[in-house]
């Protein structure tokens, strides 16, 4: 066990656990940030995705200790209000179904724009390629980062 | 016990108070899932099963035992409430689904795409008692005839002198009186919520995190499970040695419980890195030599037995043998996992005399009664909070996620969350059974069938031949006959059931014989469809217009139709798919035409079948679970990989206008994709695809 100090969605805090404990647990079993969601645990499905000073990174595989002092953004810390015009997106587009996946599409799609604010389709598919979703919400989660691409918020 | 608390009980005590508002009890009876409409209850009798309370601030609550697992009925039922009573939208309050279902009228569950349809009538007619006897209550308070009275925007008026008063403040005095058994109910022209698409109540919270899924409950001081369970199934533990768990930091306990090993640790990863470290030995138990393959092998060696008869019009055989020309061909579908991205998950607190259980599911009853039976109290000893869940599609019917966590809740003195991996999750399923489906048809001179087999072998009953007795066409010398064995695998029930899988061989079939026939294949479903089914016949030919069937396609393209009917829904599409000359399969468009009846909210059942599209399309062309030494195969994304943002087509969906009660939305546009797609391919590629998942070097070239 050893203590982690962390710098998330703006505060700084702590955890007591293993060095080696995915940064996914960390959050939601000791700092009860449960908007980061568990489902393949091996990097393979996208729900547990974080920003980590704004890149995305699936928190299932990321050691907490190999975290530091770079920032951390959860679902939780991307706005605060609801009001992040991908979060305004995605409810203009009933985007959602079960919901589960969607904090970490969310997540993934603000990497995205913030790295190429005008992605072709194309591009859009390959950086959500990693993201899955059951329910089968693709169409609506490609059209919520397109009104955000064009300003319709 | 939980503050979300609203047991029928409690709900009837609070209710019952004087100053409580207005309470309007009804009953709504639980329909036969597999069947379309017209619903069939399974229950009589008329105590109350669901309510609707008017408090004094005006708010609208609504009890109704509907699960929430993403599929949005949640809003649509309230919508339906809204509208007959002409209420404020913005004070209709969605209460939770009751803890206590142990006297219940009829079990609480969500499957079969019951939830708006059985709600259908009677909510609105409850509502329309409300609206009915606030009008009584103003009338009586105003010394004014009922007739001058109108309600409007959650407030009775009388236009003549002006007055009005809100819903809230006539509660009290309209609970006092007596409500009509059967008021006037709106007509469908005069609605102005049900078919006006409305943002979902559940969606914000779910943008933002805020969401409380069943596995992100955090009670105080409580602990968290994993448990190793037998990879075989009906396998056991010999022996297992827990000495390298314990060591492993925050693990609290290690013990066998009935059916596997927990390890119970202060955190979900110490839980699983315990559970890793148990040296376990495995019973493989009495299947160890069963397979895929072995499954199919029994399968195909029935393919010529006569079965179990479900369904038989004139003589089969005989108008077979006589037939001038015979078409035949088997299909193959495997097991398939739910894969709700939420993994299974329960949590568990017994303590002072009850056992208290937090599950995402669709099924309290079923939840609620597990427990009982594991803690061995009665069901009334058990407080069962459904959780919003992470996808269901079937899988949360079952209880096996709230049986672990009871029974490691009963070792255990704190409240327990047990987490299934994702492994677990695929490696316990209760999956859709393989199937191996025979189809034979004696063709006339001109190609049309004058006689039509269909055998199923599988497991299960209806499991596994759900659709297949009453295809949506007027078939002669019609036999649908049936081999079921038991495999000791489990399997539940896969959103659309067996209709997932008959439809695909009937379609398929279907396609196979007009084109040995020679004619087109819309022509040829609509000649057979045409006395028997109107409405689909109407999807069929809308579909074929939209997606201009027929067309012209460029080298390995092609066009497939397909048309369904199951849980109250019809459903029409064209898949449009280019092959690769590798053989891969990429599926370009999917025109939808649906008919769901009245639509209540347009833009959420949209949503539905477009996801379902994907859905069917994973298990068309992506994975299916496979059985090898007795267990499943697949354990993870890797070799179970989902359709992702890339290979999505283009989806079209178009809804029929219908002023017919709702049907079910959920499950019918599951069937029609696989069928089509496989069918698209053939004319891409003149392929027949009869296993599924595609099997790519069937249409590789170079």
């Amino acid at each position: 066990m050893a203590v982690i100090n962390l710098r998330i969605n703006g505060e700084r805090m702590s955890v007591d656990v293993p060095p080696d404990m995915p940064l996914l647990w960390a959050l939601r079993d000791h700092l009860n940030l449960t908007g980061t969601k568990y489902s393949c645990g091996i990097a393979l499905c996208g729900s547990c995705t974080v920003l980590v000073d704004g890149e995305a990174i699936r928190s299932c595989v990321t050691a907490v200790e190999t975290v530091g002092d770079r920032e951390v953004t959860t679902i939780e810390g991307l706005s605060d209000d609801g009001d992040h015009p991908l979060q305004q997106a995605w409810l203009a587009e009933q985007t959602v179904q079960c919901g589960y996946c969607h904090p970490g599409q969310i997540l993934q799609a603000s990497a995205l724009l913030e790295e190429n604010p005008h992605p072709s389709d194309e591009e859009i598919d390959d950086y959500m390629a990693g993201n899955l979703c059951r329910c089968g919400t693709y169409q609506r989660i490609r059209k919520a980062i397109r009104r955000v691409e064009e300003g319709r918020i | 016990m939980s503050k979300k608390d609203l047991s029928r009980r409690d709900f009837m005590k609070t209710t019952g108070a004087a100053g409580a508002g207005l309470v309007i009890g009804f009953h709504v009876p639980w329909l036969q899932g597999c069947a379309g409409p017209p619903p069939v209850p399974l229950e009589g009798g008329a105590e109350p099963n669901a309510w609707i309370r008017i408090d004094p601030a005006g708010f609208v609550h609504v009890v109704y035992d509907d699960h929430e697992m993403g599929q949005g009925s949640s809003t649509g039922f309230l919508m339906m409430v809204c509208d007959e009573m002409e209420a404020d939208w913005a004070k209709i309050v969605w209460e939770p689904v009751p803890t206590d279902p142990s006297n219940w009228v009829r079990g609480i569950s969500t499957g079969g795409s019951t939830t708006i349809r059985q709600g259908w009538t009677p909510l609105r007619n409850a509502a329309a008692q409300a609206r009915e006897v606030l009008k009584e209550a103003a009338a009586r308070r105003w010394g004014v005839a009922v007739s001058e009275c109108v309600a409007k925007e959650h407030q009775i008026t009388h236009e003549t002198s002006g007055r009005s008063a809100g819903y809230g403040e006539l509660a009290d005095e309209a609970a006092s009186l007596a409500v009509t058994e059967d008021p006037p109910l709106k007509a469908p022209a005069d609605f102005w919520l049900i078919g006006h698409s409305t943002d979902r109540l559940d969606l914000p919270d779910k943008v933002t995190g805020r969401t409380q899924f069943g596995m992100d409950l955090r009670l105080p001081g409580v602990l968290f499970a994993s448990v190793s369970r037998p990879p075989a199934f009906q396998g056991g533990i010999r022996s297992f040695d827990d000495t390298a768990a314990r060591a492993v930091p925050g693990v609290v306990d290690v013990f066998e419980v009935d059916g596997g090993v927990a390890v119970v640790a202060s955190d979900t990863w110490s839980a699983f890195k315990g559970r890793e470290a148990l040296v376990v030995d495995w019973d493989p138990g009495p299947n160890a030599d069963q397979s895929s393959e072995t499954l199919k092998a029994r399968g195909v060696a029935l393919e010529n037995q006569p079965g179990d008869v479900l369904e038989e019009n004139g003589n089969f055989a005989r108008a077979f043998g006589a037939a001038p020309r015979k078409v035949e061909a088997a299909y193959d579908t495997h097991f398939l996992d739910h894969v709700p991205m939420e993994p299974l998950n329960a949590t568990a607190w017994v303590h002072d005399d009850v056992v208290e259980v937090w599950c995402p599911t669709q099924g309290a009853t079923s939840g609620q009664r597990m427990a009982a039976r594991v803690a061995g109290v009665s069901p009334e000893d058990v407080v069962f909070n459904s959780m919003l869940a992470g996808g269901g599609f079937g899988r949360r019917l079952n209880s096996d996620d709230t049986e672990f966590a009871v029974k490691v809740a009963m070792r255990v003195d704190a409240p327990v969350q047990v987490v299934w991996t994702r492994e677990d999750t695929f490696a316990h399923g209760f999956y859709r059974p393989y199937t191996h489906q025979t189809m034979k048809a004696g063709l006339d001179a001109e190609g049309w069938p004058v006689a039509w087999l269909h055998r199923v072998y599988g497991q299960g009953g209806g499991t596994s031949t759900g659709g297949a007795r009453n295809p949506p066409y007027a078939l002669p010398n019609f036999r649908c006959d049936a081999h079921m064995d038991d495999w000791g695998i489990p399997i539940g029930p896969w959103r659309s059931v067996g209709n997932t899988h008959t439809c695909f061989a009937v379609e398929s079939f279907m396609d196979e014989c007009a084109h040995a026939a020679g004619i087109n294949p819309v022509t040829y479903r609509r000649q057979l469809m045409e006395p028997a089914n109107p409405r689909l016949l109407n999807c069929l030919l809308t579909a074929a217009e939209h997606a201009q069937f027929g067309r012209e396609m460029g080298e390995r393209q092609g066009q497939g139709v397909a048309a369904w009917t199951c849980f109250g829904g019809f459903g029409a599409m064209v898949a449009e798919v280019t092959v690769g000359s590798d053989g891969a399969v990429v599926v370009d468009r999917v025109v939808a035409v649906m008919d769901h009846g009245i639509i209540v909210n347009p833009e959420a059942v949209r949503s539905q079948i477009e996801g379902g599209i994907v859905l069917s399309l994973t298990a068309t062309l992506k994975s299916e679970v496979h059985i090898a030494n007795g267990a499943a195969v697949e354990s993870n994304f890797h070799d179970h990989p989902l359709l992702t943002m890339g290979e999505m087509p283009l989806v079209e969906v178009h809804f029929v206008e219908s002023t017919e009660p709702p049907g079910g939305v959920g499950e019918p546009p599951i069937p029609p994709p696989v069928p089509a797609v496989c069918n698209a391919i053939f004319a891409a590629t003149g392929v027949r695809i009869r296993e599924l998942p595609v099997d790519r070097e069937l249409l590789r070239i170079s």
